[in-house]
């Protein structure tokens, strides 16, 4: 293979990931901006989203069907999570509710372990029947150009949304100023609630387009892209949507360069790189690459 | 209640301790010998992990990667010379020529893991709240991801094996015994006060002349310094050590033992170390015999999410168990009875 097909095949493939990244990432920030929350437990909600695409499927469901119930119950189980787990807790501290997304992480993927056993199962529902096709002897796997395509249709649609809408307008508000947006009379719980389960939604189609990238699914594999897609949001500033989208390809493309990059030998040590960067950034440019003012210092 | 009075109850206390230390060593079956390690071990992690995040504040979810420095320390040290000449290629000759005793062993991975603590901390330490927890949970991973990777020294995924059972409760009791008494120190001494005035208000506390970053690196080594003895311990009685050990569940369940007990209080913390160690027992012990295993990982996340939510404080809050209280609840107590 040429150089530049190698070149290409890697970028369309960093793109790829990145994009996965962005849409994980979304969430995340969503979420963030809002309640001031890190939930780890995002993760799962892909891990639920697959697991639930993979059995309707196996019910015999036709795929399309399968993918849209799917992703529709991963964003039921966040607005279920929220529910259950993070309006009880709301107004208290940052680490508390942080603590409490641990914990839920470790339900989560022991309950997943419980229903669906520990192993690793195949996962071949986006399987075309030509996975790759050559353009200029580059090869290009479908499932890369589905994933690249339908996120840059979300994120449009995502940013009219949030400009445009009353919801994303209320949204915008309640991520500047809480006690404020509530006293305009803005329906905070409603907020929030969109706002989990809009970033489930991302989620559960995060996880199949992932899953599909991996043709496997595990009950673990939600927590690696989480803490990932954190480091994501980090790098976009943290909150910012627009930020977590720059930061999901960003990170995209350091991954599948540094994997090109490293010699073999060091192949399996780059989520290590990758968590380096993360300190590295947050101390170097704590508000990120969008993030114009520096985090305030609350006094 | 008089000076000498106290002390005598807490000596009296501590011989009672070693009493049924001895007592367990030479009549308790060996199951009940290792809970009763187990136990030690982590009174000794969540009374640790309380000095660094309950007491000084540090949100922290990286303690586990001082625990895993620690076992994989004891265990290059521990492990008899032959099997390190088969295993571990990457070890320096007079290294893998010679096998420690736990001591040593203990000595390295404590100074080891504070050591490596001081490191990361001069660089995490400067974040703070949701920044710094998920910053450690980066320093875990990256722990994990070497123990998995650098196959000459750690074996990779495969972990460690055949590590010599030296542990026992003589070791884990002291050790726990010594982590109890250097934590209560540190609280009740002016850097303890900092540490509480850092945590309560960082700005206030650095306008009085608190050395805020100093205290907080201070918290951090000691807190390491103690889980890394306690990683020792951990792979000298369990006898093996592998990366999958010293992950996510032992990080929440240390972070449950220390909610659950009350963050900032070392009473708290010891209550509840020991009281959950027997719960995880008894709930193995009812998994084995139902053969569904995990129900107790879901059970403490849910018990620790009820905590959160109806108890946030914990059993103790951040009091401390002092010979005065228990008087005054005696005499309480036989107020109200006739």
């Amino acid at each position: 293979m040429s150089p530049t097909a190698y070149f290409f095949q890697q970028f369309l493939n960093a793109l790829s990931l990145g994009s996965i990244y962005a849409l994980v990432t979304i969430g995340l920030a969503m979420v963030f901006s809002i309640l001031r929350l890190i939930n780890f437990a995002h993760g799962d909600l892909m891990m639920i989203g697959s697991y639930a695409i993979l059995m309707i499927w196996d019910a015999g469901a036709p795929g399309w069907v399968a993918i849209l119930a799917g992703v529709a119950i991963s964003g039921v189980a966040g607005i279920i999570m929220e529910r259950v787990c993070y309006r009880p807790l709301r107004g208290s501290a940052e680490m508390t509710t942080l603590l409490t997304s641990f914990a839920v992480v470790v339900l989560l993927e022991n309950g997943a372990i419980l229903l669906f056993g520990p192993n690793t199962r195949p996962f071949g529902i986006l399987n075309f029947s030509h996975p790759t096709f050559s353009i200029y002897s580059t090869l290009i796997s479908k499932i890369d150009v589905v994933t690249v395509i339908l996120t840059l249709t979300i994120l449009l649609l995502t940013a009219l949304f949030i400009k445009r809408t009353t919801m994303g307008i209320a949204m915008r508000a309640v991520a500047d100023d809480l006690t404020a947006s509530h006293l305009v009379g803005i329906h905070l719980n409603r907020v929030i609630v969109s706002a989990f389960f809009i970033g489930s939604l991302f989620a559960g189609l995060a996880g199949l387009l992932w899953s599909a990238r991996a043709g496997k699914i595990y009950p673990l594999m939600g927590f690696i892209p989480v803490v990932k897609a954190f480091v994501a949001a980090v790098i976009g500033g943290f909150g910012s949507i627009p930020g977590a989208v720059i930061g999901g390809y960003v990170l995209g493309f350091a991954e599948v360069f540094l994997i090109a990059l490293l010699p073999p030998d060091f192949q399996g040590y780059r989520d290590a790189f990758v968590f380096v960067l993360l300190i590295f950034i947050l101390l170097i440019r704590p508000q990120g690459i969008l993030g114009a003012k520096a985090m305030e210092r609350r006094i | 209640m008089r000076p000498e009075r106290r002390s005598f109850y807490t000596l009296a206390a501590i011989g009672l301790f070693f009493l049924g230390i001895c007592l367990l060593e030479m009549y308790g079956s060996h199951y009940d010998r290792r809970v009763a390690n187990l136990m030690m071990i982590y009174v000794i992690l969540t009374v640790s992990l309380n000095l660094s995040n309950g007491i000084m504040g540090i949100s922290s979810l990286g303690q586990i990667g001082f625990m895993s420095i620690g076992a994989y320390v004891a265990a290059v040290l521990t492990l008899p010379a032959g099997l390190k000449e088969r295993w571990l290629t990457g070890l320096p000759h007079w290294l893998s020529t010679i096998q420690a005793g736990l001591l040593p062993a203990m000595v390295l991975a404590g100074v080891l893991a504070a050591v490596v603590a001081f490191l990361v901390g001069i660089v995490i330490l400067r974040l703070q709240g949701v920044f710094a927890a998920v910053a450690t949970l980066g320093f875990l991973i990256i722990v994990k991801v070497i123990a998995e990777n650098w196959m000459s020294v750690t074996r990779g995924g495969r972990g460690i094996s055949a590590l010599p059972a030296y542990t026992n409760l003589w070791w884990t009791g002291a050790a726990a015994l010594v982590t109890i008494c250097v934590v209560l120190r540190i609280v009740k001494s002016p850097h303890g006060r900092s540490m509480l005035a850092v945590r309560e208000h960082d700005l206030a506390a650095q306008s009085i002349g608190i050395n805020a970053p100093r205290i907080r690196l201070l918290a951090f080594v000691v807190s390491a310094f103690f889980t890394g003895i306690a990683g020792s311990l951990w792979a000298n009685l369990i006898g093996v050590v592998s990366p999958g050990s010293f992950y996510l569940w032992l990080t929440l369940l240390i972070i449950i033992m220390m909610v659950v007990g009350g963050m900032g209080s070392v009473t708290g913390s010891v209550i509840s170390a020991a009281g959950f160690t027997i719960l995880l027992e008894l709930l193995r012990g009812f998994e084995n015999r139902i053969a569904v295993y995990g129900i107790s990982y879901i059970l403490f996340a849910a018990v620790f999410m009820l905590v959160i939510i109806f108890r946030p404080d914990g059993v103790m809050g951040d009091r401390e168990f002092s010979w005065t209280l228990l008087q005054r609840a005696a005499a309480f107590s036989r107020r109200k009875s006739p």
